[in-house]
């Protein structure tokens, strides 16, 4: 989480200038508005196409949080991204944690058969050398 | 079948239950013939036939008893014979099948030697096979035969071919409707679309032990395509899934259980596999771990040693892998199948396989032995 003082700061700083004809270009710079976007409450607006959605590595400087948007739509864009965000991220976990469970599961049955398999394979061998014998 | 065991009494009765069978009927009746210790009476049982089933059963030397109203099936058919004749033993066999030729005289040794067991079936083996789906067939069952011979258990009294001791039987008889699910008085259920799992459990549950040395090898028809085999299958599958919930969770049938949860949870691993084993293709992350080759390893070599025994074709297929795990997934959705039939309490019915050529010679029996027809 950054503090209230650090976002100013940073809004304080120069920003990388966002690429010719991207519409953050046209956007004036300021701090981030409190409370921090991340606590900002969800809003019923769809989003926009005006979203910064991680156009840059993730260094604390271009992290997401701490990014200028539009000052006439603050609260709305910066809520809809992370609503964004959160809504892609919960099924994607879902499904890594279920791919994972899915990889354990089937791993540990895998090695159930070849433990049956390994057993079954000696008592036969046994069984048709004693009747060879 | 009720009445008092006299002196007089045929040791062994073969019942032949048959269904438009004309074609194959004298290849089983031939082994019947073949045996060294003969049957003392052959009676084939013609449920329903429209074809010369009847004609060639007397032309051959049967006796032949024709069922009249029938709607319990095989064992609607079985019963209506049970009850017009008498013996100490009942050797059913199926108009498909041919037996080995001391099968009769291993099967009475037996019942002579250990007085608890209730009946004697045989091991089940494929025709020749004459195509890769039929050399699976042939695979699976070599495997079951292996099965048997190093667990010495018998999971199931096969249909094809049992020797059954008519006491046991009467006393079945007698324990429906009262400790045994079906109609009181009958001595198979015939509810029961697979008579031969639900006899196994009837006698089970009576305290009977049963027995299938490998020496008393039964030969009998593979399915020729997917559609019949699927059919087969979960005729089988619904079979025993229905004779489970009619007998409910006992100390029994608590074995079979298991194996329907382990058969659903293997099930449900190989398609999991698969739809991993896809993904990692897809994404591109699929990597061959050296661990993971050495388990492969051991089952592939656990799948070559167990049908080494069914000639070198069997090896080639199992050492391919592929196929047989193709097959195990087809094997399954028809076990899925039968789930979802048995859940929505719907009838699986029988398949009669038409086949355009004449039949094959068996591979395993005497010269002279046919290809049977029922599913």
């Amino acid at each position: 989480m950054v503090s209230e003082r650090r976002l100013r700061q940073r809004g304080a700083a120069a920003a990388p200038d966002p690429l010719p004809g991207h519409p953050t270009a046209q956007a004036p710079r300021r701090a981030y508005p409190t409370p921090p976007p991340v606590l900002i409450l969800p809003t019923p607006t769809p989003p926009t196409t005006r979203h910064v959605l991680n156009p840059t590595p993730t260094t604390p400087e271009h992290h997401p949080s701490s990014r200028t948007v539009d000052s006439s739509n603050d609260t709305m864009e910066v809520g809809t991204m992370y609503q964004l965000g959160s809504a892609q991220t919960a099924p994607l976990l879902a499904a890594t944690g279920a791919m994972a469970t899915g990889y354990y599961a089937v791993g540990a049955w895998t090695l159930l058969v070849a433990g049956l398999a390994a057993l079954t394979t000696g008592r036969v061998l046994a069984r048709r050398r004693a009747g060879r014998a | 079948m009720s009445r008092g065991l006299g002196a007089t009494t045929p040791r062994v009765v073969a019942l032949v239950p048959a269904h438009d069978e004309a074609d194959t009927l004298p290849a089983t009746l031939a082994s019947l013939r073949a045996q060294t210790r003969p049957v003392d009476r052959v009676v084939v049982v013609s449920d329903n036939s429209t074809d010369a089933t009847v004609d060639v059963a007397r032309s051959l030397g049967a006796d032949v008893v024709c069922t009249a109203g029938n709607t319990g099936r095989k064992a609607g058919a079985l019963n209506q014979a049970l009850a017009q004749i008498e013996a100490e033993n009942v050797l059913v066999l199926d108009a498909d099948t041919s037996i080995a030729p001391t099968f009769v005289e291993e099967g009475l040794a037996l019942l002579d030697a250990r007085p608890a067991l209730g009946a004697v079936g045989g091991v089940f083996r494929g025709t020749e096979p004459t195509s890769v789906l039929e050399q699976l067939q042939h695979n699976e069952y070599e495997r079951y035969a292996v099965q048997i011979d190093v667990t010495g258990r018998t999971a199931v009294l096969t249909g094809t071919a049992a020797l059954v001791r008519t006491e046991a039987l009467a006393a079945v008889a007698r324990a429906r409707g009262v400790t045994l699910p079906g109609p009181p008085g009958a001595a198979y259920d015939p509810g029961a679309i697979t008579e031969d799992s639900e006899l196994t459990l009837a006698l089970r549950t009576l305290g009977y032990e049963l027995a299938s040395p490998l020496s008393m090898s039964c030969t009998t028809e593979l399915m020729p395509t997917p559609r019949d085999l699927h059919r087969q299958r979960v005729r089988w599958y619904k079979g025993m899934l229905d004779n489970l919930r009619a007998y409910g969770l006992t100390r029994v049938t608590a074995r079979y259980y298991g194996q329907q949860v382990m058969l659903a949870v293997s099930t449900l691993m190989l398609m999991s596999l698969v739809v991993l084993t896809a993904l990692t293709l897809v994404t591109g992350t699929f990597q061959v771990v050296p661990f993971w080759l050495g388990v492969g390893g051991v089952i592939v070599a656990e799948r070559l040693v167990t049908v080494w025994r069914g000639g070198p074709r069997g090896r080639l297929l199992a050492a391919a892998v592929l196929p047989e795990l193709s097959y195990d997934m087809f094997l399954q959705l028809a076990f899925l199948r039968a789930c979802w039939l048995t859940a929505t309490s719907r009838d699986a019915g029988w398949n009669h396989v038409h086949r355009e050529t004449p039949p094959r010679p068996a591979a395993k029996q005497a010269a002279g032995d046919l290809v049977g027809s029922t599913v």
